[in-house]
């Protein structure tokens, strides 16, 4: 501090200044050197020194005023607004998220939707063209019958020269159970020749199936005359 | 969801807290839609801004009205509060804004109105015949008429004046926080206290008694 400040510090204030700087001197806002000489100014002027408990007597029944209570129904009603709000907020929310999805959905699908679009087109275009000229190589030896029930059949038959006697056609039906192995034979013409047994005895079956599983079936066997003549 | 978001409500569990964060996670809550942060919310402040408004319209039917616009316009602008002033602050300057809308609104309407009621109830309208709960009996017998003349005076100053010495005599907030409510640098604040404490003075001169004045030594006060 230079010696015109402290100089400064004992000069007398003016009345004028005292009156401008009461309410900063009140709040403790003014600088300390101004509040000493505040306070000595007072000390000596009784105009001054009046002004200055007017002020401090306002500024004292200002802050002892009684707070204005709030009516209850601003209360309620209040609350009710709060409620509202928090309900149309909540409401605003979820409509924000849904359209930003909605628009994110959009912007993502609309540079890819035309070639999507023409992609597909032009791949069953030319699926189509190219199906006839696609030869798929296909091996059906292992394959299962899926029907659900398929007959009996001769796998092999055993040649014995066994013929009809007549000049008629014979037919044999016989009986072959779940292994595949005769176990009834039944002849319409009731001629059963030796050759004919032992046809019956050595051909091999294949069983009938019912649901996949081997069964017991029937087969039919026709022996036929041929004769050649010349 | 938003209320999946449970703010607490004890405020015993929130002691801990700063009132910055204590702020910025009630204003969280809020922009979630947290209908219980929406109560705490006007739990907390209904009070105080209820006072703050009065006190600078003076006129309870008027005060309800601005009351709920303030709480409106705080629920739909909690997502601009950036937690740069106290929520408090933020609430305020919100209020002393709408107050200023709407004294500017009613003297561009309601001024021109004839009030048929005057006559009817003896020159009384509508907010002198709301009652006042804020006062008992037992109020009005201790200093009621010391406080009707502060409130007189306080009512007749100018409006932008008696709003910062509101805030700084009866709200008692800081001048740096006044600064932000009004949005004015610190020496227009200071100027405003002292020029709003003059007026009132100059009404209250020779109805509040200056003896003691005679009899206190400021040298010892």
């Amino acid at each position: 501090m230079g010696s015109r400040d402290r100089l400064k510090e004992h000069e007398p204030m003016s009345c004028q200044f005292v009156k401008e700087s009461i309410s900063s001197y009140l709040d403790n806002l003014a600088p300390a050197p101004d509040r000493e000489r505040i306070a000595r100014h007072l000390a000596v002027c009784g105009e001054c020194a009046v002004l200055h408990f007017q002020t401090a007597q306002l500024r004292q029944n200002l802050r002892s005023l009684a707070p204005a209570r709030a009516p209850k129904r601003l209360t309620l009603d209040l609350r009710i607004l709060a409620s509202r709000e928090a309900m149309r907020h909540r409401r605003t929310l979820l409509g924000f998220w849904m359209e930003r999805a909605r628009l994110f959905v959009d912007n993502l699908m609309k540079p890819l939707a035309l070639p999507f679009a023409g992609g597909l087109t032009s791949a069953v275009f030319m699926f189509g063209m190219m199906i006839s000229s696609l030869g798929f190589l296909r091996d059906a030896g292992n394959d299962r019958p899926t029907a659900l029930s398929t007959e009996a059949s001769v796998d092999n038959v055993a040649d014995f020269g066994a013929r009809s006697k007549s000049n008629d056609d014979t037919l044999i039906e016989v009986e072959v159970d779940g292994q595949g192995s005769m176990v009834n034979y039944y002849i319409p013409d009731g001629h059963m020749t030796s050759e004919i047994g032992n046809l019956l005895l050595f051909s091999k079956f294949t069983p009938a199936t019912k649901f996949l599983r081997p069964a017991s079936g029937k087969v039919i066997i026709r022996l036929s005359r041929i004769v050649v003549k010349g | 969801m938003a209320d999946s978001f449970l703010f607490d409500l004890n405020p015993e569990s929130n002691a801990d807290l700063s009132p910055a964060s204590e702020d910025a996670r009630l204003a969280s809550a809020l922009r979630q839609g947290s209908e219980d942060a929406y109560e705490l919310l006007v739990s907390r402040f209904q009070q105080p801004v209820y006072n703050l408004v009065y006190r600078l319209l003076a006129d309870p039917g008027e005060s309800y009205d601005v009351v709920q616009e303030v709480f409106l316009k705080v629920f739909r602008n909690i997502a601009t509060f950036r937690s740069q002033s106290s929520l408090k602050t933020w609430i305020y300057r919100i209020a002393v804004n709408e107050v200023h809308n709407y004294r500017r609104w009613f003297y561009r309407h309601r001024r021109q109105e004839v009030v048929l009621e005057d006559e009817a109830e003896g020159g009384k309208n509508f907010g002198d015949t709301v009652p006042d709960r804020g006062r008992s009996p037992y109020d009005y017998a201790l200093d009621g008429e010391k406080r009707v003349m502060i409130e007189n005076a306080l009512a007749h100053i100018n409006p932008i004046f008696r709003a910062a010495v509101v805030l700084r005599d009866v709200e008692d907030l800081s001048y740096e926080e006044i600064a932000d409510i009004l949005d004015i640098s610190m020496g227009t604040v200071k100027s405003r206290i002292t020029r709003g404490r003059e007026a009132m003075r100059r009404q209250l001169e020779g109805r509040l008694e200056p003896e003691p004045a005679l009899q206190w030594d400021p040298a010892t006060g």
